[in-house]
């Protein structure tokens, strides 16, 4: 509960209904969540700075609404969007918002990790129940996905991630759930006061699981790697935020020495950024930053992360890979901190289904899995047996309009349907696992990390719907053409747009043509611009809300939604730059603003994930990109329980 | 005999041919990409996944020059053969034209009016139609090389994968027969034998049960007995290196998938026994004074016998594909990996060699059983 804005009582009251009721039907996102970073082409961003040269100016308005001869004079079309002046509004408007809220504090990420540590926590029963008896050999035993490869520079989905960094440490390590990075392979790094250049300072001694050294070259040549095109990595785009490197990733460039990475000396390794990005450090413990053997893999090739050859930096070494069936991780005796790795190694079931998740649970062969079936989540929430979580989780489900087209070309359809559907019923009738209903494309958890409160859009309000309606030309719905909503084949999504239909049917007399697609299929109609109402998601890449409102940008390949407003994509590139942390914030809420006013998607709610996780498991802490690494991990032996 | 096997072989490679063509058209025609994906790639990785997969022309330039114009073409878009990307002007003067080497989408066009390209720089990479695509890879499917899977980043190849899974399948089916073989078969001699007695009535009782009910049912309900409640036998993949526990893993899959099979052998044997021992030439052993236990098994059972065995190949087809829902219910990582996950992936090389590993295996299944009919009965001669 502790991420809800204090500002908005309705969030807050929602969630707690949403407590106390139990429905059915959520769902994981997509699989995979490779990241991305949009970057605008190169006449963009000359339009761009001319206009961020040149802001108006910001004090003469106070809010929007005090510059009416500037507001669009349309509802309809590109020409209705937020325009520059309305932004320069927003961003006076979000200045003094800030400057009143006196209850943020602007630095709370120091309080320490203890604040921190519990963190995302929304659930978890108190019901202790009787579980199958597991080996007791100090191995984690977990399940995952299908990991469809292990080479850290070509990761691209979950799965691999997940097992890939127990075994590759990067210079950064992942944190115990949602606390700031540690130290991992660097021990230290300082940062020029232009928030530019990053200079990292590499432990001594480090090597790999064989013994061979590990320098700041190394670090150099893997990051060059996974961005050469001929390595044509799907994950390189994670590593554009350094100069030069999306130059040299498009084969515009071919010398390696332009891009911003310089080994200084053995230890110290310099990072120059395109753009001051006060994410960075999260940045880097991702697994495209992390180091390869180099060695090793000038020696074998693609095969390099087989079984026999694999040589890892990280706390783990791996001993088994059976694809589509399990992977078996050991300690690596080697890593620096090999001392205060609990676990002797880590057995990961491979599997897609939740059934068998729960099987191999129930069966004593796994102490956490994810995801459960809803069935499950539901009857252990009424009989509140303590091995349930639920943890919030950086992700929002949302519809997307296709703006491009009639009716939602026109605002004022679109503040219809969002205004119309009652989000707070939808998370109390049919999702079950505690699901805020979200009300703006950003989920509130920035409190802790940034001091940043989000900003919410439009709430449930059906009078004002069948207004909008009404002055669109389609009063009580009559007149609107059928709107097809599409959604990719999977019953949680059936549910949500069941509910939907109904819902804006009932509330404001409109037809819903919903139908379901497979994957791929609803991918190819909605990257063609051929829909007029789809589900989708976004899943934060990195723990900031540029992951989120970067998804809307112009030429952003994500940006289903026909949304091409250079007077929001001008305010992305100023928060991009800016390096006031206050600042910042108001620009980040302009944006907010910005969005919830032109209102390209429907958001309905934020994901939330429900997992079992054994009551002896330690260390194992909620986090919001489901990123756990098993160095924090221990089991509790018999008696210490 | 020989001449046999080399019409069935014949027949058995059109076949495959048949089946290779028609997966591989319908997998084509399958709406997307295998790499569209929801966060899209730039585009020069996508191109260069073209070419990764063999599935790609990269156009490069013969001669070094300058780019002196190139085409406003949309990245991604298809375009017709002989479309015009570039041009370019060669350091001794004379101009070259790029064009689209043949209908398809244009996915990399890395070129900038003035810039210099050197020789056998890249102009475009364009996608192959289908139909190249096909006669490129039809000889390599043929010798069963499908080359490297899409979702392991070009890390294993097809075959590698499938000889991981096709042993654990195989072995679970043939467990699954000699179990169904043994307790069928028996069940139907007894049965048929005691014709109309409670033995029959209960056997055929219990074959009718294991027919109506699907595998889908009995192996959770298995599972929630034998594994959960009772906890005597243990559930998913063996665990490496412990070869003499593994058989435990396998009991309650080669239950459930040989349950329906029992029922069947069961029926069919003991429909032959009752056709058979009724047939004259019984009756003329029996007159020649044999014992009854000598007449059922140097006589009857021969003849018993025979409408099982031609059951054989259909019901190892059955098995086979039976054991994609029985792999799935108790967590065993055999082909049933294989059968719907590549499809939905667009994994255009692993879809194809699933079908074809299992295309062959029926047809080598079929083969067999006709040559094992013509021992039993000599009537039946292969031609």
């Amino acid at each position: 509960m502790a991420q809800c804005t204090p500002g908005s009582g309705w969030l807050s009251g929602a969630l707690l209904v949403a407590w106390l009721a139990a429905g059915s039907g959520c769902s994981r996102g997509p699989e995979g969540a490779p990241p991305r970073f949009v970057r605008l082409s190169a006449e963009r961003a000359g339009e761009l700075a001319a206009a961020v040269a040149d802001p108006a100016d910001a004090t003469a308005s106070g809010d929007a609404a005090a510059g009416a001869g500037r507001l669009p004079t349309t509802e309809i079309g590109p020409e209705a969007f937020a325009n520059a002046a309305m932004v320069d509004g927003f961003v006076a408007t979000c200045r003094a918002e800030q400057a009143a809220a006196k209850d943020v504090d602007p630095a709370p990420a120091e309080d320490g990790d203890a604040l921190l540590a519990g963190y995302g926590s929304i659930y978890r029963g108190t019901r202790p129940k009787a579980l199958a008896e597991m080996p007791a050999d100090n191995v984690f035993r977990w399940v995952e996905g299908n990991p469809e490869y292990l080479d850290p520079n070509k990761i691209s989905e979950a799965s691999g991630t997940a097992i890939a960094s127990q075994m590759f440490e990067t210079l950064l390590a992942l944190a115990p759930g949602n606390t700031p990075p540690r130290p991992g392979q660097a021990e230290r790094f300082d940062v020029s006061p232009d928030g530019l250049t990053y200079t990292f300072h590499l432990r001594p001694g480090l090597v790999w699981s064989d013994g061979t050294p590990i320098t700041a070259e190394t670090f150099r040549r893997s990051w060059l790697r996974g961005l050469d095109p001929a390595t044509a990595s799907t994950n390189a785009v994670q590593l554009w935020y350094i100069a030069g490197a999306e130059a040299y990733n498009t084969g515009a460039s071919t010398d390696p020495a332009a891009v911003g990475v310089r080994a200084l000396d053995d230890l110290t390794l310099e990072v120059r950024l395109t753009a001051p990005t006060p994410f960075f450090p999260d940045l880097v413990t991702y697994i495209a930053y992390a180091p390869v053997p180099l060695h090793v893999v000038e020696a074998h090739g693609v095969r390099w992360t087989r079984v026999e050859h694999i040589v890892t930096n990280g706390p783990f070494t791996m001993t088994e890979w059976s694809p589509r069936s399990r992977v078996v991780l050991k300690k690596n005796p080697r890593y620096w901190d090999a001392a205060n790795v609990a676990l002797d190694g880590s057995v990961i079931h491979i599997s897609d289904s939740e059934s068998r998740n729960v099987l191999l649970y129930d069966t004593g062969q796994a102490h956490y899995i994810n995801p459960i079936p809803l069935t499950l989540i539901r009857d252990g929430i009424s009989d509140g047996r303590d091995d349930l979580h639920v943890d919030q989780q950086m992700c929002t489900y949302y519809y997307v309009f296709n703006m491009r087209r009639a009716p939602f070309d026109d605002r004022r359809v679109r503040l219809a349907f969002d205004a119309g559907v009652d989000k707070l019923g939808l998370t109390r009738d049919v999702l079950s696992a505690f699901q805020p209903p979200a009300t703006s494309l950003l989920p509130d958890m920035y409190r802790s990390t940034l001091g940043y409160t989000s900003v919410p859009g439009p709430l449930h309000d059906l009078e004002l719907a069948r207004d909008e309606l009404a002055a669109a030309g389609y009063p009580g719905g009559r007149g609107l053409p059928m709107v097809g909503l599409v959604y990719n084949t999977f019953e949680g999504h059936k549910l949500i747009a069941e509910f939907i239909e109904r819902d804006l049917r009932a509330g404001l007399g409109v037809e819903l043509d919903v139908r379901n697609m497979e994957w791929k299929s609803l991918l190819k109609q909605v990257l063609a611009g051929d829909f007029q109402l789809a589900r989708t998601s976004w899943c934060a890449d990195y723990p900031d809300p540029l992951t989120f409102l970067s998804v809307f940008i112009g030429d952003s390949p994500n940006n289903y939604s026909g949304y091409v407003n250079p007077a929001y994509d001008g305010l992305i590139e100023r928060i991009r730059r800016e390096t006031d942390r206050t600042e910042r914030n108001a620009l980040l809420c302009a944006a907010e603003k910005a969005l919830n006013r032109d209102l390209p998607m429907l958001p309905l709610y934020f994901y939330t994930r429900a997992y079992l996780l054994r009551p002896e498991v330690r260390g194992f802490l909620p986090q919001y990109a489901n990123r756990h690494y098993l160095k924090w991990v221990s089991l509790a032996g018999e008696g210490q329980e | 005999m020989l001449r046999f096997l080399i019409r069935r072989l014949f027949g058995a490679a059109i076949t495959l041919w048949v089946i290779i063509t028609a997966s591989f058209f319908l997998m084509r025609f399958a709406p997307g990409s295998p790499f569209d994906q929801e966060r899209a790639l730039p585009a020069s990785v996508k191109a260069n996944r073209w070419l990764l997969y063999g599935m790609g022309h990269e156009v490069t330039t013969p001669v070094a020059g300058r780019i002196t114009a190139v085409s406003e073409r949309e990245l991604g878009a298809e375009y017709d053969e002989g479309t015009w990307l570039a041009t370019l002007l060669a350091d001794d003067g004379a101009e070259h034209r790029f064009t689209m080497p043949n209908d398809g989408s244009l996915e990399a066009l890395p070129l900038v009016v003035g810039g210099e390209l050197a020789a056998g720089g890249r102009v475009a990479v364009v996608s192959k139609t289908p139909w190249q695509q096909y006669t490129s890879a039809l000889g390599r499917y043929l010798t069963l090389d499908f080359g490297v899977t899409f979702t392991s980043g070009g890390e294993r190849t097809v075959m590698e994968e499938l000889s991981h899974a096709f042993p654990v399948s195989l072995e679970l089916g043939v467990y699954s027969l000699i179990f169904a073989l043994i307790f069928g078969v028996t069940l139907g001699l007894v049965a048929g034998l005691r014709q109309n007695t409670w033995i029959d009535y209960t056997a055929m009782s219990g074959a009718m049960l294991g027919i109506s009910i699907p595998t889908m049912v009995s192996g959770p309900l298995l599972v929630a007995i034998f594994c959960i409640g009772l906890g005597w036998l243990p559930y998913g993949d063996p665990p490496a290196g412990a070869e003499y526990s593994t058989f435990s893993y396998r009991v309650l899959p080669v239950i459930t998938l040989g349950l329906v099979y029992t029922a069947y052998f069961a029926r069919i044997t003991r429909g032959g026994m009752l056709e058979v021992i009724r047939s004259d030439y019984i009756r003329t052993a029996r007159a020649k004074g044999l014992s009854d236990a000598r007449v059922v098994t140097r006589h009857a059972l021969k003849g018993a016998i025979l409408p099982t065995v031609s059951f054989l190949g259909p019901a190892m087809a059955r098995i086979v594909t039976g054991s994609v829902v029985v792999e799935r219910v108790y967590g065993i990582h055999g082909l049933s990996e294989y059968f719907v996950k590549p499809a939905l992936d667009r994994d255009y090389p692993l879809v194809l060699g699933t079908v074809v590993i299992y295309s062959a295996l029926l047809i080598v299944m079929n083969v067999l059983v006709d040559i094992a009919y013509t021992f039993l009965d000599p009537r039946v001669k292969l031609k």
